[in-house]
Formats: structure tokens, sequence, C-alpha cells
């Protein structure tokens, strides 16, 4: 059984959304229900910054993979003798 | 002050204190950031050290990478998800009333209240030697009302705010028992 490798990139996506929805909440709540204070508006910007940052790095390092190389989990099994044993 | 939203703030109060937790509590999680940082680190270095073909595998180090990558994007949400849970519990206390406003993780939040005038005790504790050392702690509020305790957590000088709610307290007997019936 085998299946190229890109199919990881499927549940990464997925945590990209999730990851997404929760700084949004994150911010929607800062700006609803906080006053506006440089302290809110400086961790908001040293996350986001940290954010694009680690993305950047990841990006960076999986760009030259082979995205479509087949990872084979299970062998073929063969029950055919081998030669040698005749 | 965006307070409104929560608040709705009569014409004759004034906002007294403004109290969040003390900022030395916030370290800890700076601390446990560091940690699981550095864990993350030292997880990388002893694969390279151990299994060096990891890294040089197509397959094995495209699965690192992801991995790698998100690990550090969990704990730097963690991270901000604890700030924003440590901005967003505040205490208000006017010249009327203490309004008690508590973000409870990302969906979640209760706030409550109660008038000065039913404050019944007021104590103040610092546990701890941090907690001696920065001059913060626990004010216990004691109410005639429903909710019988109030708490205020780990916020800076809790007995000079303890002192202070007991005279907003008297004050405000003194205005609603001068009030006519």
């Amino acid at each position: 059984m085998s299946f190229p490798l890109y199919y990881f990139l499927f549940p990464i996506a997925l945590f990209a959304l999730v990851y997404v929805i929760f700084i949004l909440m994150d911010v929607y709540h800062l700006i609803s229900f906080a006053e506006v204070h440089f302290m809110s508006f400086f961790m908001t910007f040293i996350f986001l910054a940290g954010v694009i940052y680690i993305s950047f790095w990841a990006w960076t390092l999986v760009q030259p993979i082979d995205w479509n190389e087949p990872i084979t989990f299970f062998q073929s099994i063969s029950f055919t003798p081998k030669p040698e044993s005749f | 002050m965006q307070y409104g939203n929560i608040i709705k703030q009569k014409q004759y109060e004034k906002i007294i204190y403004l109290l969040r937790r003390d900022t030395v509590t916030f370290v800890s999680r700076i601390f446990l950031l560091v940690v699981l940082a550095g864990v993350g680190y030292g997880l990388y270095f002893l694969l390279k050290l151990l299994f060096p073909a990891l890294f040089i595998n197509n397959i094995s180090f495209a699965i690192l990478i992801l991995l790698g990558s998100v690990y550090a994007l969990s704990i730097w949400l963690f991270f901000y998800t604890a700030f924003v849970n440590y901005f967003l519990d505040i205490w208000i206390v006017t010249n009327d009333r203490i309004i008690d406003i508590r973000q409870q993780g990302l969906f979640a939040r209760t706030v409550a209240e109660l008038d000065l005038f039913r404050v019944q005790d007021v104590t103040s504790e610092c546990h701890g030697l941090f907690a001696t050392i920065f001059d913060f702690g626990n004010v216990y509020i004691q109410t005639a009302g429903e909710k019988e305790r109030f708490t205020f957590f780990n916020v800076p000088e809790p007995h000079k705010i303890r002192e202070a709610i007991i005279q907003l307290a008297d004050e405000d007997r003194k205005f609603h028992g001068s009030q006519p019936t």
C-alpha cells in the first residue's frame, strides 16, 4: 500500500484552519472585551510576527521536498520460492 | 475604555480600581513557553545525534518538519491564549459596586457583580515566597448575596485593596442609608 507524500499536507491544512479560527477568536475577545492597551497590541504584534516567522521557516525547509514521492507501508509479499532453495 | 460592552456605568459611578492578576504571575507562563520550546529543541538535537538518517531521507525529513512546525505553532498559540486569558480576567471596583469578569478558556466568559453596600467582610492574603516579595495575593469579599464569596486572584497590593474596599463599602452604606425609601 502506498500513497504520495503530499497526503500529509491535508491534516496540516486542517490544522492551519483551526489555528486561524483560534487566532481570530483571541483577537476578537481582545478587541471586544478589553480596553485599547499598549500591552495587548504589543503581544498581538509579537504573536503574529512569531507565527509568520515559524511559517516562513517551515515553508523554506519544505520547499525542496519532492511531495510526489510515494510512501510504501506494506511491501507486496511473494510466496514464490527463491531459486537458490532448489 | 471599552467596558461599556460589559458594564453599564451609572452616571454617578466612578471606576476606582481596574485590577488584573499581577504581572509576575504571567512570568510562569513565559517560563513554561521557554521549557516547551527547550523540549522541542532538545528532541531535535537528540534525533539528529542518534538518527542522522532521518534528516537525509526525503520522507522522514518532510514529516519531521511538518511535526516540528505544528509543535512550534501550537506552543506559541498556547502562550498567546494564556496572555488573552490573563488580560481579560478583570476585576473592576467602582464607588458603587464590584464587577468580576472572567475569561474561562476561549469560548466561556462569566460576569458577576455585587453592590458595595452588601459587602460584609473583606479578607486579603499574601501566600508564599513570591507573593510576599512581589506583594500580590488574593482578596476575598464576603457578601450577603447569593454568591457568598467574591475572590480577586493574585492581584497586586491586596492589603491596600482590602482597605479601600472596606472604606468604599462604608461610604456606599451611608449613601444608601441616606436615600429616601
